[in-house]
């Protein structure tokens, strides 16, 4: 297979892109003294970025319209698919529950799988 | 006076360092639930597309970024020019710039070759499980070793993903739609943030705007919706500190 010299030139800037994104701030740690309004700002990414990465695969588990051809909120809202609700509810109340991961996304799993097969 | 143990007399398990890099693997390992899958899907996407195995794993090592490879190369196959596909996969990643300088102060003193060893295992995996593990008062010296186990088992289950993927492709059963676990592997990561109210404000808030942006070219709603939640998180923070009464605190901390 012919691999284009565009595909090799992607891999070397991707990956040395996405090293330099991960190291940025790596190295600078030393220079703040890890209190102050900085923390502040930092303190709500995890939770953040665990929300907004979780939320679109449970309301689209099927990818949905590519997002070039939504431009509307409303197009978008009529584009959510409602069979990751039910799953993604009840991982969350044993995920709340037990703090048990594999557990959470067992129990999530088995029932889109279920709810897929009994619906069709 | 206690003669100083050697490296060998110390029975592996009693090193705080292997347990801590253990302790991470152990952590992170039913994430493997939904990393495998990620690297399946990636791995036939690519393929299917019309890349070759090898390159379509290799991508997987050296960028080591699922969603910004599978953003790169559906780009680059519509006959589309570099540009766009490699800019769609850096602003996918950026929300790393934002894990790079959250979890940084855990990683003090380590030296330059050190942080690079530990920035290219930075992934939404190994960053969760470490920023919920690492509450004041875990030993510093062990952070990068937790965090080294947990990104270093993340790692291992995308790569293998990726290859089984890639290789067997379009052998793979379609009837099973392992995809669903990739979101609530993000969801069981998210939950333990839902205990407080500044953690759901944040989260409801991130994950309403994820939706409501989801329009938005190159993935940009991850980020947008990241700073919507360090936004609402920074007001409820101000609110807090201006309260003189201490005692309403607990109104939405």
């Amino acid at each position: 297979m012919n691999i284009s010299s565009e595909a090799w030139l992607l891999l070397l800037l991707l990956s040395a892109g996405t090293f330099l994104i991960r190291l940025s701030f790596l190295p600078l740690a030393e220079r703040w003294n890890g209190k102050g309004r900085l923390l502040t700002l930092l303190r709500p990414i995890p939770a953040a970025a665990m929300a907004a990465l979780a939320v679109p695969g449970l309301l689209f588990p099927h990818g949905s319209s590519s997002a070039q051809h939504a431009d509307v909120i409303a197009q978008t809202l009529a584009g959510i698919s409602w069979e990751g609700v039910l799953p993604g509810i009840i991982a969350l109340c044993v995920a709340l529950r037990t703090r048990n991961t594999l557990l959470t996304i067992g129990c999530g799993l088995l029932i889109f799988w279920g709810q897929t097969m009994l619906l069709g | 006076m206690q003669l100083p143990k050697t490296f060998a007399a110390t029975p592996m398990l009693e090193r705080p360092k292997t347990v801590a890099f253990f302790s991470g693997m152990a952590d992170a390992s039913p994430l493997l639930l939904g990393v495998v899958p990620f690297g399946l899907v990636y791995g036939m996407a690519a393929v299917a597309a019309g890349f070759s195995p090898a390159y379509t794993s290799l991508l997987s090592f050296t960028v080591f970024a699922g969603a910004s490879q599978l953003a790169a190369i559906q780009l680059l196959t519509d006959n589309g020019p570099l540009l766009p596909a490699l800019v769609a996969g850096l602003v996918i990643n950026m929300r790393m710039l934002l894990y790079s300088a959250s979890i940084a102060p855990h990683f003090k003193g380590r030296s330059l070759l050190h942080k690079c060893g530990l920035a290219y295992f930075l992934t939404d995996q190994a960053y969760a499980v470490s920023m919920a593990r690492f509450a004041p008062g875990y030993p510093e010296e062990r952070k990068s070793w937790y965090y080294l186990g947990g990104g270093g088992i993340i790692w291992a289950g995308f790569g293998i993903g990726t290859i089984c993927g890639a290789t067997l492709g379009a052998n793979l059963p379609q009837s099973l739609d392992l995809g669903f676990a990739v979101p609530l592997t993000f969801l069981a990561l998210l939950a333990p943030h839902l205990q407080t109210g500044y953690g759901m404000a944040v989260a409801i808030t991130s994950g309403a705007a994820v939706i409501l942006c989801r329009a938005l070219p190159y993935n940009c709603s991850v980020l947008v919706a990241v700073f919507a939640g360090i936004i609402v998180g920074s007001l409820l923070e101000w609110r807090n500190a201006c309260k003189p009464c201490t005692a309403e605190k607990g109104g939405h901390a």
